[in-house]
């Protein structure tokens, strides 16, 4: 958007210093999950479903942008978009960030991530949208 | 190392204080689910979702919420006044180191060769490659991702933070922000 607006140039993309860099994860609290299993499970076949639409349909997609974010149209169809998948990113990736963070100092030791991380809730390895490709 | 770990628990606790002093949004636990957005583009399958109807064949009615900052999202969360909301990694992790009861079911996209997030320069920069950066006025937002990339970039250049000059205080959270931080002059580089 920075370069769009003529104020940047990018010097290194997080892509080219950290390949695949996981940007952010969707959480629940633990008691919600416990108590709302189905809805969370609905949630995140919706969710996946989008997923595949802007993968799919991507200037359609787009054109949502706008209403939600303020963003001028011009700069909703061309702006840098995050790849999505399933929502499932490997393990390897994430502690390979760790490290980063742990050699930095910002984060104090290794942590386990499995504990706090669980894929199950998400809907198997399907294109949910199916015939819509 | 520890002093590192207490900032984070610490700024979570007085976000949960805060949100349980102000009991304001209702608590509709059956009909809504309530999700974190950033009004950001990175939120677009939240627009999709919402407007394709796909959580309406899931008989599913969702509401988005404009929040920011990670302590306050997660203490939202925990108070029970949203369902769902995003961290980066590094709140991820911390939020693992402290053991506080959440739980990551899906990650919202990853960097590609195509990603424009990164180290932005000002259009007219002499700098035009990761050595030029030695001396460099570089922004500091102070988030982890923004560390974690410029670490990165300055190792594979051979340089290191010391080798930058980092500006503190610059509060970089909106993409405005970021450009009038660069029409400034008052810095050379921003993560973005």
């Amino acid at each position: 958007m920075l370069e769009m607006h003529g104020a940047s140039r990018l010097l290194t993309s997080f892509n080219d210093v950290i390949p695949g860099y996981i940007f952010s994860g969707l959480f629940f609290t633990k008691k919600y999950l416990k108590k709302n299993p189905e809805k969370v499970r609905a949630y995140l076949r919706g969710l996946v479903k989008a997923f595949h639409f802007i993968r799919d349909h991507e200037e359609e997609a787009r054109q949502w942008i706008p209403k939600y974010t303020g963003v001028e149209k011009t700069v909703a169809m061309r702006a840098a978009l995050r790849a999505f998948e399933d929502g499932r990113e490997p393990l390897e990736r994430l502690y390979a960030q760790q490290e980063i963070m742990v050699k930095i100092g910002k984060l104090p030791h290794r942590v386990a991530v499995e504990e706090y991380l669980d894929y199950s809730w998400l809907p198997e390895e399907q294109d949910p949208l199916g015939g819509k490709e | 190392m520890k002093i590192r770990q207490v900032p984070w628990l610490m700024a979570t606790v007085a976000a949960i204080l805060v949100f349980a002093a102000f009991p304001g949004w209702a608590k509709d636990e059956d009909a809504t689910i309530r999700v974190v957005y950033g009004r950001s583009i990175d939120d677009l399958p939240l627009y999709v979702g919402l407007e394709e109807g796909f959580w309406e064949e899931e008989g599913l009615t969702v509401e988005l919420v404009r929040l920011t900052g990670e302590h306050n999202i997660v203490a939202a969360a925990l108070h029970g006044d949203i369902h769902a909301g995003a961290l980066d990694p590094g709140g991820f992790f911390h939020a693992a180191l402290q053991k506080i009861p959440i739980t990551v079911v899906a990650w919202l996209g990853h960097a590609h060769k195509g990603t424009r997030c990164g180290l932005h320069v000002d259009a007219k920069s002499g700098i035009n490659s990761l050595q030029d950066l030695k001396g460099a006025r570089v922004a500091e937002a102070g988030s982890i991702t923004t560390a974690m990339i410029l670490s990165q970039a300055l190792k594979a250049a051979g340089m290191n933070h010391e080798d930058i000059r980092a500006i503190k205080g610059i509060k970089l959270d909106d993409s405005m922000k970021h450009e009038a931080a660069l029409r400034s002059k008052g810095v050379d580089v921003i993560v973005a």
